[in-house]
């Protein structure tokens, strides 16, 4: 018999304050708070000390130096740079509708000692579509494109190693890579703050909004909140899905476990469950969802242990059955193996055949005190 | 499957096991000096894996943490009846199938 669902006493969301999205006016903070932040971090006054220790100082004249540059004294070094790619070009940087001058990029550059030559190790595709432009005559009053500057980041060295290694931090290595959060809260802010008219920053406040309605807030992988505070989530696959289903799932999450952080199998069940349903033509009840809830709270304690137990008795049928200790996971098996122990323990509502037929032999690997429930 | 509380040498600790006696000897041996459970509770290993996540993640602000590592002990000044009371308001409260059984 499935378990019924038991209400929660529910606590006001400490995110509705804490959001940082929430904001529809700009917050600007000083670079000397965000100095004092870095100066309280432990391992950071560690690492100041260790460097007082061994006497390690750094000669200002090292740090790199702007200039404009003619684009006609870039040269580029294949064994460095990759090549060029052409359609990158077209398709994305130059595309109509896309090209916006205001937002080049810095050329990075190694230059030659005591000469005027520049070995671009970052920012060729840059540099090559503003001298094609500029060659196509679409930058007014400027007709040699070899003659016009652009700004350069450089450092001078003739040292090509160096040069090399520069080119693989600029490209990733030490960098800190953009989050798809920061991705995400990037256009929430430009529609909210700017008013933007984009239809990718329109879609994301929209989808923002569908979550906050019900309490469910987006955080980044490192932010304090993720795995901690009821109603977040770091899945930003979530706003992949249509608006409809990411409003099911997260009125889902707020119905029954508004308590607990959101688990990301919370995204794979509703989107599979909404899917395998429509196709089927069989309509989704409260009471369905009800009895679904009270499924995972009762006999699992919510979703992150069902999703555990998912995933161990998909890793050993991948073992059992066809041998493979790394089987690829697949992310439907959440959805069909709730559904399976739904109908087992007696769940009268009509479920998609084409659903229960996929994974079934799964069921075998459930845990004993799962099979226990049903059996 | 358990979840047990332990008055440890320096800090209260906790944590779940399948086997609570071996538990008890594996700490005993690791101390040099007995360690007893001294509450004990018991439960369907998804409720009883769900208590220890609740205290380990939404209220890690109770562990005891050493640089960046967070251990399963709590920081100073928690008494095990402190805890007690705590894992018996996080049953209560969640609807845990967990019983106390020490």
């Amino acid at each position: 018999m499935i378990p019924a669902y038991e209400e929660v006493v529910r606590r006001p969301n400490v995110m509705r304050n804490l959001n940082p999205l929430k904001n529809h006016i700009s917050t600007v903070i000083n670079l000397e708070s965000r100095l004092s932040e870095l100066n309280n971090y432990k391992k950071w006054q560690k690492l100041m000390a260790e460097y007082r220790k061994q006497g390690i100082v750094f000669s200002p004249k090292l740090r790199p130096m702007i200039k404009m540059v003619k684009l006609g004294l870039l040269d580029i070094d294949e064994d460095i740079q990759r090549m060029l790619d052409v359609k990158h070009c077209t398709d994305k940087i130059a595309a109509l509708g896309v090209f916006d001058p205001r937002l080049l990029q810095v050329v990075f550059c190694a230059k030659a000692i005591g000469a005027e030559v520049y070995h671009a190790v970052d920012g060729q595709h840059t540099a090559t579509v503003v001298a094609a432009l500029v060659d196509a005559g679409l930058f007014e009053g400027e007709t040699d494109w070899r003659e016009v500057e652009v700004p350069v980041l450089y450092i001078e060295t003739d040292n090509k190693a160096f040069a090399r290694k520069a080119f693989a931090l600029i490209n990733g290595k030490g960098k800190k890579k953009i989050s798809q959060y920061i991705e995400h809260r990037t256009k929430v802010m430009a529609r909210r703050i700017d008013d933007s008219e984009d239809d990718d920053d329109k879609d994301a406040e929209r989808k923002q909004s569908i979550c906050e309605k019900y309490d469910c807030y987006p955080v980044d992988l490192d932010s304090p909140h993720a795995n901690k505070t009821p109603g977040t989530f770091t899945h930003m696959q979530a706003f992949i899905m249509s608006d409809k289903t990411l409003e099911m799932a997260c009125k889902f999450h707020n119905d029954y476990f508004h308590y607990d952080p959101i688990n990301g199998s919370l995204w794979f069940m509703i989107n599979d469950i909404k899917t395998g349903f429509d196709a089927a033509n069989i309509k989704i009840t409260d009471k369905f969802l009800r009895e679904l809830a009270g499924l995972l709270q009762g006999c699992f304690a919510g979703l992150a242990e069902f999703h555990e137990a998912v995933h161990s008795a998909h890793k050993l049928w991948g073992k059992m059955i066809y041998n493979i200790d790394k089987f690829p996971w697949q992310d439907d098996a959440i959805a069909v193996v709730l559904l399976h122990i739904y109908q087992r323990m007696g769940g009268t509502q009509q479920l998609p055949q084409h659903m229960l037929d996929r994974f079934e032999k799964i069921m075998d690997f459930v845990t004993d005190d799962i099979k226990a429930l049903y059996e | 499957m358990h979840f047990y509380i332990l008055p440890g040498p320096f800090r209260v600790g906790f944590g779940i096991t399948g086997n609570h006696e071996r538990r008890e000897k594996d700490y005993t041996g690791n101390w040099g000096g007995e360690a007893k459970f001294k509450y004990l509770f018991e439960g369907p290993p998804s409720h009883v894996k769900r208590l220890e996540e609740v205290i380990k993640t939404i209220h890690s602000d109770m562990l005891w943490k050493l640089e960046e590592w967070t251990t399963e002990w709590l920081d100073n000044g928690w008494t095990p009846e402190q805890l007690l009371e705590f894992v018996h308001a996080t049953i209560a409260e969640r609807h845990l199938k967990i019983q106390q059984v020490r």
